[in-house]
């Protein structure tokens, strides 16, 4: 429940709208963020650094702007949470692994540039999947993160901790990284909007790479409207990342959004429905009668290829991440042992990352360094073909829709352990997500609804190349028709 | 091809981490249950263009130009240890 005396749980459009009015100054949201989280965090385990005292300077030099009469800017006062693998200067940033446990980068992604520029301040650094491998935030070294919705189960993975961040009320405005569906995953387990933009449209400069090609920076809130305000500031060309492009005009997403769906065509897959739970089924075909009441012509049709993308990502992933890692040997900077009786140089260096890595990302780098062998490269080159054809059957649906629709996840969030330990349990998790990572569309994953144990239920929209308008606009229309978004956690300890 | 311990143990080698007999056993089993799922496709689309990059012609290069960097405190600040200006590593013995 929203309190207008007290900002946790509010929204990035309600905490402007009393900014406007005067209800409280930059200071006095910012301090209720860091009491929330100080108070209420041991148990969720969503943020790793905290950032007490340069978010309360920051918060006060807006207020000396706002009694000056200043515009502090689109997204002033407003607090964000910060993936733990975006670069922030004099931040600590850790990847959530041993190996960056001490990495204090000297200066800032360009996201988080830009979401200063417009006046946000970070409150703290968000736990995650060690290096962003995982589906259910289990492999961070530092803590387990819970589900706000229920202690019991994942928060999804790798942006967990972002999630329920936004779940618990601490923030209204997460960042996280999505190679494979981690934003999507976790936003739809914890309840939240996330969006993964098109590959490209936001820059990655300061991201710690997994892989390369697959990784995108994207928004996290718990409206489709904060997410399409977050989006229009982050999106756009950056001279820092070679693979960033131009993004047309200077489009105002969240006025955008009440144009309505009137006309639009999407296609829900058939294969949707096969080995996805029951409950998670009944949201999609509920979601599908809402756009068909609003004039959305919806239709079914076969994308069998979808089927064949978790291998594939596994290997284009896995063969990125061995690379991009090879870099880390605790030699100038990282996690060193103390072991003091290394043979070699080279003994050192294997100690120094076998140490410093966790199981998870070991296991990645393994198959990664294990398909890049001359003898085995017919595995990559077979994981490139689906990926070709995955992208055509793309192209192809979208001469037919606007819109694709499937549920973000097949499965509700689960407990620990339920699908550790084999990579490939955990790589079928993302069965509808990693689609959107090997062509590079954009997708965003809302709330759809709500099992009957009362667990988060996300649904996926899909849009063509740089259609994110089309796709906020779809997915507000969606919110707004289910009205999901006036539901938050309840957090143990609190006294609301 | 079937993927064995001793497989697993080379690759250990080459990505410079250590692996005991079990981890490379375990590993072994699940490499060949992922890479299984591959070789039912690889016929049909052999000789197509990679598309690990999404959009062609939408790469930028930025100018080559030289733009540097001065703030020698801020780079070496992730270093554990500094000594005379330069960063000081572990000692090895083998270069003793």
């Amino acid at each position: 429940m929203i309190d207008k005396g007290k900002p946790r749980g509010m929204t990035i459009a309600e905490l402007q709208k009393g900014y406007q009015d005067k209800c409280f100054s930059v200071k006095e949201v910012i301090q209720s963020c860091l009491q929330h989280i100080n108070n209420l965090d041991n148990p969720i385990g969503a943020f790793i650094t905290v950032c007490n005292e340069t978010a309360l300077e920051a918060a006060e030099k807006l207020d000396e702007g706002l009694g000056r009469g200043e515009d502090i800017g689109p997204l002033g006062g407003i607090p964000v949470a910060v993936k733990d693998n975006i670069c922030t200067r004099n931040i600590r940033t850790t990847c959530a692994s041993r190996m960056l446990e001490h990495f204090v980068p000297p200066y800032d992604a360009t996201v988080i540039k830009l979401l200063k520029n417009a006046g946000a301040i970070v409150i703290g650094k968000t736990n995650m999947d060690e290096f962003a491998m995982g589906a259910a935030s289990c492999t961070s070294a530092f803590k387990k993160i819970r589900n706000p919705w229920d202690f019991s189960k994942v928060p999804g993975g790798s942006s967990g901790g972002s999630a329920a961040a936004l779940a618990a009320g601490f923030v209204p405005l997460a960042l996280g990284s999505d190679t494979g569906g981690s934003i999507r995953q976790s936003a739809s387990f914890c309840g939240v909007v996330g969006l993964k933009p098109t590959y490209g449209a936001v820059s990655r400069f300061g991201l710690v790479a997994f892989a390369s090609s697959l990784d995108q920076i994207g928004p996290m809130t718990r409206t489709v409207e904060d997410c399409a305000l977050a989006f229009s500031i982050l999106k756009g060309r950056d001279p820092l990342d070679a693979t960033s492009v131009e993004y047309d005009g200077v489009f105002d997403y969240a006025n955008a959004l009440d144009s309505g769906v009137k006309g639009l065509k999407i296609g829900i897959p058939g294969q949707c429905l096969e080995q996805v739970d029951e409950e998670i089924a009944e949201s999609l075909l509920k979601a599908g009668r809402v756009y068909q009441e609003s004039g959305v012509q919806v239709e079914w049709f076969s994308l069998p290829e979808m089927d064949l993308c978790p291998a594939a990502y596994l290997v284009i992933s896995s063969a990125e991440a061995a690379t991009g890692l090879a870099k880390y040997d605790g030699i100038r900077y990282g996690y060193c042992t103390e072991a003091a009786n290394n043979p070699d140089l080279d003994g050192m260096i294997r100690r120094n990352r076998s140490e410093g890595f966790g199981e998870e990302v070991r296991r990645r780098i393994m198959l990664g360094t294990y398909v890049q062998r001359e003898e085995c490269s017919s595995y990559y080159q077979r994981a490139v073909s689906i990926r070709n054809k995955i992208k055509n059957a793309i192209e192809q649906a979208f001469k037919r829709f606007d819109l694709i629709l499937t549920p973000t996840s097949p499965v509700l969030p689960f407990e620990p352990g339920d699908n550790k330990g084999y990579l490939y349990n955990e790589a079928r998790l993302g069965r509808f997500t990693v689609m959107a990572n090997l062509t590079g569309i954009p997708a965003l994953s809302l709330p759809g609804g709500f099992s009957r144990a009362g667990l988060p239920i996300g649904l996926q929209l899909a849009g063509d190349y740089f259609s994110e308008d089309r796709l906020l606009r779809a997915a507000y229309c969606l919110e707004q028709r289910l009205g999901l978004f006036m539901q938050t956690a309840c957090v143990e300890g609190d006294e609301a | 091809m079937d993927i064995d311990q001793k497989t697993m143990k080379h690759i250990a080698d080459l990505a410079k981490l250590m692996l005991t007999n079990q981890e490379a056993s375990q590993l072994a089993e699940e490499f060949n249950h992922i890479l299984s799922e591959l070789k039912g496709i690889q016929a049909e689309q052999a000789n197509q263009p990679d598309t690990s990059r999404i959009q062609p012609n939408m790469q930028y290069l930025r100018k080559d130009e030289i733009k540097p960097f001065t703030d020698r405190k801020a780079l070496f600040q992730n270093t554990r240890l500094e000594q005379d200006g330069h960063i000081a590593v572990p000692r090895i013995p083998e270069l003793e």
